[in-house]
């Protein structure tokens, strides 16, 4: 009996970190640092629309939508209303595309990056708990701070800038749904890109 | 006027197929000859030689990575097929599930020149990669060009790669079939094989060549069952709604030929 009510609840343990970031349910909470070495919590945010980009200046799906001014397109869209934006680099040190806090912001000012946030998180404590897979992979959490959408920025999976005017955009028509109040479309699809290099 | 001769045969030449390096690769497109009749399809191959350490993907990547991606230049009436893949090997990057290869592999085109075609003609494609290693991805591209000349058609020097290659793309067996059902959060898988064939499908290798339909990370293996095999995959998260399509390939030591099958809901 014992034994029984153990397995249930490691098997009940399993399924919470296994659905640890499921659209519909609480997004993970989180603390970690950003460029500037202070602490940046996700419960700070309460009451505003937060989008967390997972990002690698290294990774040429990454370099697509940043050589092309789209990312910085739309993180100045939506900070313009009232969205925390928070760009995230879970790469380890020594890994490809680590950045400690005063490089990350070098080149945010570079690329000319209009996020919120920087956040460091080269532990990949924030990364795990979404279950980033690749950059970029996007989740919007709304105002309750449910998590709203889980995936790719548009539809098109490749490295051509030529593409991101004839893909769907599917983050940006969640950002739109979320902001006018609708239930998002295709809330939860496959991200493309780079492996974020836990 | 002579030097230029001397180029023009170097660069078209398969002997010397030009061969571009970008990034992490080297791309090269070979014909089974330089000369063709019309209407007449010919065989081609793009040939992708990896730097050591650097691996390519297949048409289904995996969790992350890029297909190829091909855009064409073809002179008036001339039709390309889509681009053949052979099988991948699967690997793992940085936790991350991926097909692809390492080395060096070879993707077959047909080439169909019009039934009007009379002249020389320059057949022109871009072709894009992506390579990763595990600790970074670089892409590639490189614009090729086959000059090909009116004529009987007769043997290069790289016809038998291509004739290699084209016999290592997963091809479709009469009497293979495969149908899928959900039970819960799994798919259940059934394959059919002819009774005289000589596979075995315990000991193949089997890729999903669908994207987002089952988790790429998670083997499928398939058993003995009665008169047919079965398997279990698991369902991608990325799945909308009922699984409409998968197709399958199984290769390695358990068959003769790569097979690839495929099962359509209706």
């Amino acid at each position: 009996m014992k034994l029984l009510k153990l397995a249930s609840l490691l098997g009940a343990l399993a399924l919470s970190t296994l659905h640890a970031a499921e659209v519909g349910k609480p997004a993970p909470a989180f603390t970690a640092k950003n460029a500037k070495g202070e602490e940046v919590s996700l419960a700070d945010c309460k009451g505003k629309i937060v989008v967390l980009e997972w990002f690698n200046p290294d990774c040429p799906f990454v370099k697509k939508h940043y050589d092309s001014g789209n990312m910085q397109k739309l993180q100045s869209t939506y900070t313009g209303k009232d969205v925390v934006w928070m760009t995230i680099n879970s790469a380890a040190k020594g890994n490809g595309g680590y950045l400690e806090g005063s490089k990350f912001s070098e080149v945010a000012t570079d690329k000319g990056l209009k996020s919120s946030q920087l956040i460091v998180d080269e532990s990949g404590e924030v990364g795990k708990a979404y279950n980033a897979k690749t950059t970029p992979h996007l989740f919007i959490i709304n105002k309750e701070g449910t998590l709203v959408y889980n995936g790719a920025v548009d539809s098109m999976p490749t490295t051509d800038t030529e593409d991101i005017d004839k893909a769907d955009k599917w983050f940006a028509n969640a950002m739109d749904a979320v902001l006018s109040g609708k239930s998002v479309e295709n809330a939860t699809n496959k991200p493309y890109g780079c492996g974020v290099k836990y | 006027m002579l030097f230029k001769t001397a180029l023009f045969l170097a660069a078209s030449g398969s002997l010397f197929a030009q061969e571009v390096h970008s990034g992490h690769a080297a791309a090269s497109w070979l014909t089974e000859s330089e000369t063709f009749e019309p209407g007449k399809p010919i065989q081609t191959a793009v040939q992708l030689r990896m730097e050591p350490g650097w691996h390519s993907y297949w048409l289904n990547p995996g969790e992350a990575g890029m297909k190829l991606s091909l855009k064409w230049d073809l002179p008036d009436g001339w039709k390309a097929s889509d681009v053949s893949y052979p099988v991948p090997i699967s690997f793992n990057t940085g936790g991350l599930a991926g097909f692809g290869y390492i080395n060096e592999a070879t993707f077959p085109i047909t080439l169909t020149p019009p039934d009007s075609a009379s002249n020389p003609s320059q057949v022109g494609l871009k072709i894009s990669w992506l390579t990763c290693n595990d600790n970074a991805c670089v892409p590639g591209d490189a614009e090729l060009t086959l000059k090909l000349a009116p004529g009987t058609p007769s043997p290069s020097d790289s016809a038998e790669i291509i004739s290699k290659a084209i016999a290592e793309v997963p091809k479709t067996m009469d009497g293979v079939t495969l149908s899928v059902s959900e039970v819960d959060s799994a798919l259940k898988l059934t394959l059919k094989i002819p009774a005289d064939s000589k596979i075995d499908p315990s000991a193949c290798e089997v890729f999903p060549a669908s994207a987002s339909t089952v988790k790429d990370q998670n083997p499928i293996r398939f058993e003995k069952d009665g008169a047919e095999w079965a398997a279990t995959a698991t369902k991608s998260d990325y799945l909308d709604g009922p699984v409409k399509e998968l197709t399958l390939v199984l290769a390695g030591k358990g068959t003769p030929k790569p097979i690839e099958v495929s099962w359509s809901a209706n």
